[in-house]
């Protein structure tokens, strides 16, 4: 049983598959029907803070003091000019240990 | 990596300046070692969609093939939520589109520079999109990076991650613990906070940030799945274009 591929099974993650796929190129396609002029270039220009921030700005809010500190942190290490990796990680290794201790 | 300052809008650096896209193998290594941290909590996250998949009555085999083909962990978890005997594909396939949506805004926005690709790499590149490499990807192309394979070079690092989790998670079940533990639910937004700091447009023009923000917030309340992404996202980068075009004139 475990290990096993169900038929059905198998055709509901394919469709998932390609459903997913199909989102990943979509707005890639969809933009070539769009011209490439100054408004739409300014809209590009700013779309991916806005998006990194709508997709931070709930998980902010959730789950009490962890994710406000660690992107607090993460934030001022990133100023700091510290890698990402070293950035990421100081402030996960802060929550991992005040979880141990709180 | 030159160092354009990240104020600068695209727009007024002259077309013929910009160099044109490439797809190298240091571009793929470059970003496969910057997503190590992600790739690292993948394989948390991916122990913990496999403990939840078995325990959803998947097999191994079908959580491995969920976990290598579809490569989006949300969609992954909310199909468990759906999961039944004979699960029903049209539901799933909603449930999927209606979190994985998001990836049009983000594609779109990866559209002036893998345009400049040929088309067959392009669609190749964009399969390994996921928020946080796609985030990282942008990040570095505002600091100049004009490799496209540092898309690739992440993703194929998350999804050893991903998969690799997976295959844990499943096979040792709930006896790994809760993730959470080892504070692996805050590295993305650790991770994402700082792909952030490349992309701050400076204190005056800050605002349209706020309104992303606000009305991410708000429209994560009402509406289901990734939506509010759409909706914070859309509203602050239109503001952001509407400033930049009324400060022209």
């Amino acid at each position: 049983m475990s290990g096993m591929l169900g038929l059905h099974a198998t055709a509901a993650i394919l469709v998932m598959a390609l459903v997913t796929y199909l989102t990943r190129v979509g707005g890639f396609w969809l933009m070539s029907l769009v011209p490439e002029g100054g408004f739409v270039r300014r809209w590009l220009h700013h779309l991916p803070g806005a998006v990194v921030v709508a997709i931070l700005a709930p998980m902010a809010l959730q789950g009490g003091w962890a994710a406000p500190l660690a992107i607090a942190v993460a934030i001022g290490l990133g100023l700091l000019r510290r890698s990402a990796l070293v950035a990421t990680f100081s402030a996960v290794a802060l929550v991992a240990v005040l979880r141990q201790v709180i | 990596m030159t160092d354009i300052p990240a104020d600068q809008p695209a727009a007024s650096r002259p077309e013929a300046a910009r160099p044109a896209a490439v797809f190298t193998r240091a571009g793929f290594g470059r970003g496969f070692r910057m997503a190590t941290p992600l790739a690292l909590s993948s394989v948390l996250f991916g122990v913990a969609f496999g403990v939840l998949a078995r325990e959803s009555g998947l097999s191994l085999g079908e959580a491995v093939l969920m976990s290598g083909t579809v490569f989006a962990g949300a969609s992954q978890m909310a199909a468990l939520d759906l999961w039944s005997a004979t699960p029903s594909i049209v539901v799933l396939a909603l449930a999927t589109f209606a979190i994985n949506v998001r990836h049009v805004v983000m594609g779109a926005a990866l559209r002036p520079w893998f345009s400049r690709l040929p088309s067959p790499t392009a669609h190749f590149a964009l399969w390994f999109m996921t928020d946080a490499n796609w985030a990282m990807s942008m990040a570095e192309h505002r600091k100049g990076e004009r490799d496209a394979a540092i898309l690739v070079g992440s993703g194929v690092a998350l999804w050893i991650g991903w998969m690799s989790g997976t295959v844990a998670g499943h096979l040792a079940g709930a006896a790994l613990g809760d993730p959470r533990m080892y504070g692996a639910d805050v590295v993305v937004p650790a991770f994402f906070a700082i792909m952030l700091t490349p992309l701050w447009p400076g204190w005056t023009r800050a605002w349209p940030w706020a309104i992303a923000a606000g009305v991410a917030v708000a429209a994560h309340s009402v509406l289901p799945g990734y939506w509010h992404v759409i909706a914070g996202g859309l509203a602050g980068s239109l503001a952001g274009a509407w400033a930049d075009l009324r400060g022209r004139t």
